[in-house]
């Protein structure tokens, strides 16, 4: 039984090496691992570029006050194969971004997805788990 | 007593299961710099071998003897053999390297976020990993000329009897270059193997910033197993900064039907905006 349980604290400790390692894996210290839903964000501009495609936008706080947001998202030839196009966004679009916002609280950060004005949502890239291969 | 600590902790590791597994995208905070996490809710198309690339028919011909010649999208499958431990000259070059998975968007000096050159191994392996960009093959009469997607890229691999240059940056000896000093030749009627030196040591292995120096020997095998079908692997050999060589990546590479790449180039105004308008105000710091 001793050995069994030993067994189930390797296994344990394992698993916890191989969640932190993974988990360690993801990032960048610049956003918040937190999901900020903005709605009504009126698209300004849209760069299908590199190194990070931008989405510009306008989002009125709570007092009303326009707030202009920068997210970034993929490149375009990652993010091309999920949907995106360089005409997918124009300026005066109104999608919901979901999006990480940066832990200095400033407007900008990286997308999680947006929500078209039909609907339709795109992902980012990094969306739907990490395949990288290292 | 003993089978309350198991069911303890069966039941503690499927909550940590759980919690992982339905945890919201801890890695769409991740800015991985040129591709990014290939992760998305790619739109699978069984007809497609990558987004845009049609599978070609099944079974594929037998390969042309000695013959690359064409659109390859790629590498696929790609799978790295892990680094080995560096010299102190290595570790001393990786702590100045600071990649976006370590540090904060700011504060990185990842050659890609300037749109500087990727170099060779980036530029053509590890960064298509992620996005599967195009590399054209294309034999001429003293040399095998490589044409890369990412930013238009070619590469001379001369294949006229020349040697490579025994040391770059040097009294008497050439300069280094960002794609380095290639030759090739074939080995039997598949396998195409390309030896690269001289490569300019500001460029990086990987994303992650591993460091290489001048004198690293690169060798790349790229092996036509049949119409539609390349193996490939790339091999390090940087006694400067490891301590024993290694394989870099290896993978596949797939035919691509339109022979047609689109244009991807990593504009400087572009990335000089995404540094104003987005990376200073997300902040800097954080050095690994």
């Amino acid at each position: 039984m001793k050995s069994k349980l030993l067994t189930c604290l390797f296994v344990l400790a394992a698993f916890l090496f191989v969640c932190g390692s993974a988990l360690a894996h993801h990032g960048t210290p610049a956003y918040s691992n937190k999901i900020t839903e903005l709605k009504n964000a009126v698209v300004t501009k849209f760069m299908w570029s590199n190194p990070h495609s931008l989405i510009y936008f306008d989002v009125k706080d709570d007092k009303g006050s326009v707030v202009h947001w920068v997210g970034e998202t993929g490149a375009p030839t990652a993010i091309g194969p999920v949907g995106w196009t360089k005409t997918t966004l124009a300026p005066g679009d109104v999608i919901t971004v979901y999006i990480f916002a940066s832990k200095t609280g400033n407007p900008v950060g990286r997308l999680n997805h947006i929500v078209l004005a039909d609907g339709t949502r795109l992902d980012d890239t990094v969306v739907g788990g990490d395949k990288h291969p290292n | 007593m003993r089978s309350w600590i198991s069911k303890s902790i069966v039941t503690f590791l499927t909550i940590l299961a759980l919690s992982y597994a339905l945890a919201p995208a801890p890695s769409a905070a991740a800015p991985q710099a040129p591709g990014e996490q290939a992760g998305g809710q790619r739109r699978g198309n069984p007809n497609e071998i990558v987004p845009g690339v049609p599978k070609m028919p099944n079974p594929p011909g037998p390969a042309p003897k000695r013959d690359l010649n064409g659109a390859w999208i790629g590498p696929l499958m790609s799978a790295r053999i892990t680094i080995p431990a560096m010299t102190p000259a290595g570790e001393a070059r990786f702590k100045q390297n600071k990649p976006q998975s370590a540090v904060t968007i700011a504060a990185t000096n990842d050659p890609f976020v300037n749109c500087d050159p990727l170099g060779l191994t980036r530029g053509i392996i590890s960064h298509a990993y992620v996005n599967k960009e195009g590399v054209w093959f294309e034999q001429v009469a003293n040399r095998m000329i490589i044409l890369q997607q990412y930013q238009r890229v070619w590469r001379d691999v001369w294949m006229d009897g020349r040697a490579l240059p025994a040391k770059v940056d040097a009294k008497g000896f050439p300069d280094s270059r960002f794609y380095g000093y290639s030759i090739g030749r074939w080995d039997g009627d598949d396998t195409f193997v390309i030896e690269t030196t001289g490569v300019d040591d500001r460029t990086w292995l990987d994303e992650e910033g591993h460091p290489h120096s001048t004198d690293a020997h690169f060798q790349e095998r790229y092996t036509r197993l049949d119409q539609y079908n390349v193996q490939f692997v790339m091999t390090v050999d940087d006694p400067k900064y490891y301590t024993k060589p290694f394989e870099l990546l290896k993978g596949t590479f797939y035919w691509m039907k339109t022979q047609d790449f689109e244009e991807v180039f990593c504009v400087p105004s572009d990335a000089n905006a995404y540094r104003d308008t987005l990376a200073a105000p997300a902040g800097t710091g954080d050095a690994k």
